[in-house]
């Protein structure tokens, strides 16, 4: 799946700006960004929901605007789904078993089985948990190869939430699919996901392995005999300072700023484990805002 | 099984679980020919990409520690069917030298260092006799 | 737009008002072609009870039942209820999200949900059609049938009603949610009369000029041809012109639309100075039409005086509510 050169515009403002990448199916990508930086819009134009303004998004090769039946290898999972409350399961079941040729029944039922979901009449009877678990069993026997999940846990219980990632790990294990998470819970996409799609401003600001992007940072705790050397300030990104003590984002491999750390002797000069967290407030900035 | 995610560690997660992995092994919680839970299993088990699991298991299959037949699963190795990687060597050197170090500082004697090597090879012995 | 996925999703969405529509049908036809021959009948005897009377079947009795009177009315109302529910909802909800995400072309989707509510009609139409029409050709009063021609009482309504529902879906395609459909189906499909009556009051007012209404005014409205038989061949040829024009026209604008703008008043940015200009003027026109009627027929002076403090006000209020409605955004994520 390949999108390219993918601008939108809406109300004469740009919320996504020439935007490429491409994934490669057998993996869990995370796109993350603040509030409003254009996640779901940029879900929404893969799945053809919106038009982009230029741009187009291909998979295999073929435009999902022009040839609209390779979209039989996308779904999209939106945050609430609102669609089909009215549906009974076997609705559902119909509607999509003829709209996806690939659906796979057996495995259906064997997921609902095994997540212990009872069928309904009326689907919005079911539990918010239900509804989230619902909606990716149902994505995931449709036999799409990109599965698009917009905030997929989104208010759900630890023991659902952890339902619903175990489920979704295990798709990415046993099949040939790529799962693309939109998700301000950063904490879940640290060790799930193995890219990471950042948006900054409507831009992709990295398209990284996570163990790739950890290597090319480092977070340090630094203890200064007086206060930090304002020429150090414009190499690091302080995430925190209380007093004389600093902790710092900073670049891994650069010796400049090694060395300039270890001229101001400090009392303390220590590694903390990276989060992803670190690296999305080095990248995106602003310490708060981040959930 | 007994895996853990040590978010307090600078070690990236893959390595961790060949660290846990031969911990585990060395305390003979891990025996030979013991299956090993499946790249799915694993990965869901810890909710962790299936990526880091696969890559920790061919990091653990290069160094002999498992080895995986085709349709039956990942197994703990014999012993004897452990490579001697050179590499492995220089890392341990390293390891000890730091240990050294360490033992310096805090201000203990060689003799109590090596005293406490002895110990730690006591209890992971007598962990696998019990065994 | 044959998946029957489509057809599926589309009959879940509108079983109610389908089910509506068929029993207004029903109740049109062949229910009213039942009582219509009770009543013939008690008429009848009435007549020949007093001297020297002769009861006859008007033509105007035949055309009640399949072409005029209140049902049509109804019907068009539901027709306009199942275009609304088939595209405006779906605007109001998130549903437009699945059915874009979907491996159909927009042009398929269009097409299916105009072909279904075509087919709900057709056969509803003709079922009962001639369910009425076995009725009274198998009475006392089947030559009462010969008063009537084919186009007055099936062609007539049975293309009224098929562009009527194109029409709806048409405005459908270029409004962002449910409401403005609903009130530009209204708006539009009485235009042309509706613009000639707000000319003909200001010329009538200042002028004391009437113009006549032209028949060409009478055809380009689409309310006309639900509510009107005249059985002329103009009432077959030009329904069918509209249909081929409106279905062109909105399976176009279907495939153009941006649905970020759901919820909106309009999904074309670009209506939007045509709209707020059209309604302004047209509010305008309406408040000095309203207001000139209640000063006294006779006072030329004062009429005109009325008709532009009553185009002032109206113009204002048609200056505070526009921009509103422009800007609004009706979107609901609960039950729709």
């Amino acid at each position: 799946m390949k999108i390219s050169r993918v601008s939108k515009t809406i109300h004469g403002k740009y919320i996504l700006s020439d935007i490429n990448f491409s994934i490669e199916t057998g993996s869990i990508i995370g796109v993350i960004g603040r509030n409003g930086a254009g996640k779901t819009t940029l879900l929404r134009t893969m799945t053809g929901i919106l038009d982009p303004t230029k741009g187009d998004v291909t998979i295999d090769g073929y435009s999902i605007f022009k040839k609209p039946q390779i979209k039989e290898q996308v779904i999209f999972v939106p945050d609430s789904s609102e669609a089909f409350k009215n549906y009974s399961t076997k609705e559902i079941l119909t509607l999509y078993k003829n709209i996806y040729p690939k659906f796979d029944e057996e495995y259906f039922y064997g997921l609902m089985e095994r997540f212990s979901l009872p069928s309904v009449k009326k689907t919005g009877a079911y539990s918010k948990g239900m509804k989230a678990l619902f909606s990716l069993i149902i994505a995931f026997s449709t036999g799409a190869r990109y599965i698009l999940l917009d905030e997929p846990t989104d208010g759900l219980d630890v023991i659902v939430k952890k339902q619903v990632l175990q489920i979704l790990i295990e798709e990415v294990a046993a099949k040939d699919v790529s799962i693309i998470i939109s998700s301000h819970r950063l904490d879940e996409l640290e060790f799930m996901a193995n890219k990471i799609i950042m948006i900054k401003d409507g831009k992709v600001d990295s398209l990284y392995e996570i163990e790739e992007m950890k290597e090319m940072y480092k977070k340090v705790q630094l203890v200064f005999k007086e206060t930090m050397p304002q020429n150090l300030k414009k190499e690091v990104t302080i995430l925190d300072q209380t007093g004389r003590v600093y902790t710092v984002i900073m670049d891994r491999n650069d010796p400049k700023i090694q060395h300039m750390i270890e001229e101001t002797e400090p009392l303390l000069f220590e590694e903390l484990p990276l989060l992803l967290e670190d690296i999305f407030v080095a990248k995106l900035g602003g310490v708060s805002h981040v959930s | 099984m007994f895996f853990h995610i040590d978010t307090k560690s600078n070690a990236p997660l893959y390595e961790q679980i060949i660290q846990q992995v031969k911990e585990m092994c060395a305390k003979g919680l891990l025996i030979p020919d013991e299956r090993l839970p499946s790249v799915r299993e694993l990965s869901s088990h810890m909710v962790i990409n299936p990526n880091t699991v696969s890559k920790a298991y061919q990091e653990l299959e290069r160094q002999g520690i498992i080895v995986t037949v085709r349709g039956r699963g990942t197994f703990i190795s014999k012993e004897t069917d452990r490579t001697i990687d050179p590499g492995r060597l220089k890392a341990i050197r390293e390891f000890l030298k730091e240990a050294v170090i360490e033992n310096y500082y805090a201000g203990y004697s060689k003799k109590e260092l090596i005293e406490l090597l002895e110990e730690v090879y006591e209890e992971m012995e007598g962990k696998t006799d019990e065994n | 737009m044959f998946h029957k996925a489509l057809w599926y999703q589309n009959y879940k969405q509108t079983r109610m008002i389908i089910w509506i529509i068929l029993t207004l049908f029903i109740i049109h036809m062949p229910f009213q072609s039942v009582l219509s021959l009770e009543t013939w009948k008690e008429r009848e005897e009435q007549a020949n009870q007093a001297e020297g009377y002769v009861y006859e079947v008007q033509k105007w009795d035949v055309l009640q039942i399949f072409s005029q009177g209140t049902l049509p009315v109804f019907l068009s109302f539901s027709i306009i209820a199942l275009a609304c529910l088939l595209i405006g909802l779906e605007r109001n909800t998130r549903r437009n999200d699945f059915t874009f995400s979907l491996p159909f072309s927009r042009k398929d989707l269009f097409l299916a949900k105009w072909l279904y509510g075509i087919s709900a009609i057709f056969f509803f139409h003709v079922i009962n059609f001639f369910t009425a029409f076995f009725i009274i050709y198998q009475s006392d009063y089947s030559t009462a049938l010969y008063l009537v021609s084919w186009i007055e009482i099936f062609w007539g309504p049975l293309l009224g009603f098929i562009m009527f529902f194109t029409f709806a879906l048409l405005i459908g395609t270029f409004t962002g949610e449910m409401i403005s459909q609903v009130g530009l189906t209204f708006l539009l499909g009485f235009l042309p009369q509706g613009v000639f009556a707000l000319i003909q009051s200001f010329t009538e007012v200042h002028f004391r000029y009437i113009f006549s209404l032209p028949d060409w005014i009478n055809y380009l409205t689409p309310f006309h041809y639900v509510f009107n038989q005249s059985g002329e061949i103009q009432s077959v040829v030009l329904p069918l012109i509209f249909t081929g024009l409106f279905l062109w026209l909105s399976t176009y604008l279907y495939e153009k639309n941006k649905i970020e703008h759901n919820g909106e008043f309009l999904i074309f940015k670009v209506l939007n100075p045509v709209f707020l200009t059209g309604i302004t003027i047209g509010i305008s026109l309406a408040g000095g039409m309203i207001v000139s009627a209640l000063a006294p027929w006779s006072a030329d002076a004062l009429r005109v005086i009325a008709y532009w403090i009553g185009f002032t006000t109206f113009l204002l209020f048609a200056l505070l509510i526009g921009r509103r409605i422009v800007t609004m955004n009706i979107q609901f994520y609960g039950k729709p």
